[in-house]
């Protein structure tokens, strides 16, 4: 596993593209993101920001082929799939101290205050995080890159104008959807659809032929 | 352990091509040429043994276990270079060491970094800085540090210059004097398997066509040169392949004595290399 | 020691190292227990196929010239004397022939041929 995050985390950084996508994204956002609520830029920015260092590595696999290399090492059709399945998480846990070190460098210096740690915030981006993820994985897993970076392009682009018209739409309704998604229901929910994507990746992984 | 690579009636199909009956076994100890034009099957067998394909019959045995099965204690052992070598091209030799370094349970840094110097590699280069030679060789560093048993090359010659090319047959003959490792590599450039190979194994248009000792091959098939006027439709089937310009005919024939009874002094009998194998009988 | 391989030569290489290795143990080049590169070494010094190497080494091991040591290595056998004097005067006598030969071609008789042999002894 460590393997693969080495890599992942190489491929973000050594480009100089995403390196100039990382770093000027949260400004964008926060310029775009007009709401009243400091919660939701900062719900956007940890979705946008795990969901993204996700996928990354796997635009690469489509450019240099390099999925040949990767599938000749010391590494089972499974393990590459529950690894990528974990790494979600440690994806995550570097965006919140990311983000949060960022949006705290802003609040302090005063250019506008949002939130930059809010543990509601949170725990409800987690569950819509593993959902899109739960859905997007199996498409890279299974089609050609170009097929699934189209599915890539429908779920991105699709909860990204959700969130942001429900970031517009006001106080308490805002209020309310955050409250129905740090709700007890839908975490463990996610979780088990996040499990059985894992399971279909795997299946669908194992078969194919590269 | 009997053989370090065993093929047994491989079958993988696809629209336009098959594979079929793909049979032939490599102890420890020696070097296998895999040979074949073009499209003949070569890339597609070595994919199949690297599990990056399917197959749809068959079995394959690495070290004596199933490759599926045992994919992840198979593929620890082997080191591999192909003829597209497939990085991460924005990272630099270094960092792409790193990663793949980090799943080898017997990597070896030292060595490594010998073969770079040796290679006149520079670390700090971005891959997509490199010649396909620098990238072959980038490869073949990388397959020769981790204590690998058994070595795949698919067409890992194709496009370099002779010079580079004998040294890498160098290197490869340092690897075989360790009699437990093996190496197993594809080309078409066959002058480089005269010398190297101890089997060699032909496949053309999805099938085997042999697979025997380098020495038997060389010593069973000639190729046959006489006038025009010695053809007729009969000879003509007597012969594996054959070419007829305006100045007489050329043939290849594994039955050297059986021309020499037919035709006496007539004809010239020479040694056939890879090459004029490999050409009539993929031509017929 | 010297082992030189001809490319373009009719005889296999594989006899052209055993008869190369021959002769020098029937010349006394290599001595009884010496040491022989190994079959790998060899292969890799000449370029060639290790089986084509194993297979002169063999010839040489059932004619009873070297002897093999599993782990060890592969040795000079001590040389049966009588066999190879045998050998040796097996070859003088081949070259006789050859010397005879063109002895006809150009006529000379037999005692011209024996006084020149008488000179070339003394002069030893």
């Amino acid at each position: 596993m460590i393997g693969l995050l080495k890599r992942d985390l190489h491929l973000i950084i050594s480009d100089k593209k995403n390196r100039f996508f990382f770093l000027l994204y949260i400004p964008f956002l926060l310029l775009i993101v007009e709401s009243y609520d400091q919660k939701w830029p900062y719900f956007i920015i940890l979705y946008t920001y795990t969901y993204l260092i996700a996928i990354t590595p796997f635009s690469y696999d489509m450019t240099y082929k390099t999925s040949y290399m990767m599938s000749s090492l010391p590494i089972s059709r499974k393990e590459m799939v529950l690894y990528k399945y974990l790494l979600t998480f440690i994806y995550f846990v570097i965006t919140v101290v990311y983000a949060g070190v960022y949006l705290w460098i802003i609040n302090t210096l005063g250019i506008t205050t949002v939130d930059y740690f809010n543990l509601e915030v949170i725990k409800a981006v987690i569950p819509v995080i593993l959902i899109s993820i739960s859905f997007l994985y199996p498409a890279y897993f299974r089609f050609e890159p170009k097929i699934a970076q189209i599915v890539h392009m429908i779920i991105f682009i699709s909860s990204f104008v959700a969130m942001m018209n429900v970031a517009n739409l006001g106080e308490n309704s805002l209020v309310s959807h955050i409250k129905f998604l740090s709700d007890n229901y839908i975490l463990p929910i996610s979780i088990v659809l996040y499990i059985l994507s894992l399971l279909l990746s795997m299946k669908l992984y194992e078969t194919r032929d590269l | 352990m009997d053989y370090i690579l065993e093929v047994n009636n491989l079958r993988k199909e696809f629209k336009k091509f098959a594979l079929k009956d793909i049979s032939f076994k490599l102890e420890p100890g020696y070097i296998m040429g895999f040979i074949g034009p073009n499209g003949a099957g070569k890339s597609t067998t070595i994919k199949l043994i690297m599990n990056l394909l399917k197959l749809d019959g068959g079995e394959i045995k690495v070290f004596g276990l199933d490759h599926k099965k045992h994919e992840k204690e198979i593929k620890d052992r082997i080191g591999f270079v192909y003829d597209e070598n497939y990085y991460y091209e924005d990272l630099t030799i270094k960092q792409m060491k790193n990663i793949v370094a980090s799943f080898y349970s017997k990597w070896d840094d030292a060595t490594f970094n010998d073969y770079i110097e040796q290679f006149d590699l520079d670390p700090k280069s971005k891959i997509k800085t490199l010649s396909k030679g620098m990238k072959m060789k980038f490869s073949l560093a990388v397959a020769l540090s981790h204590n690998a048993d058994l070595i795949i090359m698919d067409e890992p010659t194709s496009g370099l210059d002779p010079v580079f090319r004998r040294e890498i047959l160098d290197i490869l003959y340092n690897v075989i004097q360790d009699e437990t490792k093996s190496i197993f590599f594809s080309t078409h450039i066959t002058t480089d398997l005269e010398k190297i190979a101890d089997y060699i194994t032909f496949i053309n248009k999805g099938s085997i066509v042999f697979s025997e000792t380098k020495d038997e091959v060389l010593e069973n098939y000639s190729v046959v040169k006489g006038g025009i006027d010695l053809l007729d439709r009969d000879i003509r089937k007597e012969f594996i392949g054959l070419k007829e310009t305006n100045v007489g005919f050329e043939a290849l024939t594994n039955n050297k004595d059986k021309v020499k009874r037919l035709f006496g002094e007539e004809v010239l009998i020479e040694r056939a290399t890879l090459e004029d194998i490999m050409f009539y009988t993929v031509r017929g | 020691m010297k082992i030189l391989i001809s490319n373009s030569s009719n005889e296999p290489i594989y006899e052209q190292i055993s008869s190369q290795i021959k002769s020098m143990i029937l010349k006394g080049e290599l001595i009884e227990g010496e040491m022989l590169p190994s079959i790998r070494g060899l292969a890799k010094d000449l370029q060639i196929s290790v089986i084509t190497t194993k297979r002169a080494y063999d010839e040489l091991e059932r004619e009873g010239f070297i002897e093999s040591v599993q782990g060890k290595g592969s040795f000079v056998a001590s040389q049966n004397k009588e066999l190879m004097r045998e050998m040796k005067l097996k070859i003088i006598e081949e070259q006789l022939q050859k010397v005879v030969k063109e002895c006809n071609v150009l006529g000379l008789s037999y005692e011209e041929v024996s006084e020149m042999l008488r000179i070339l002894f003394e002069e030893v």
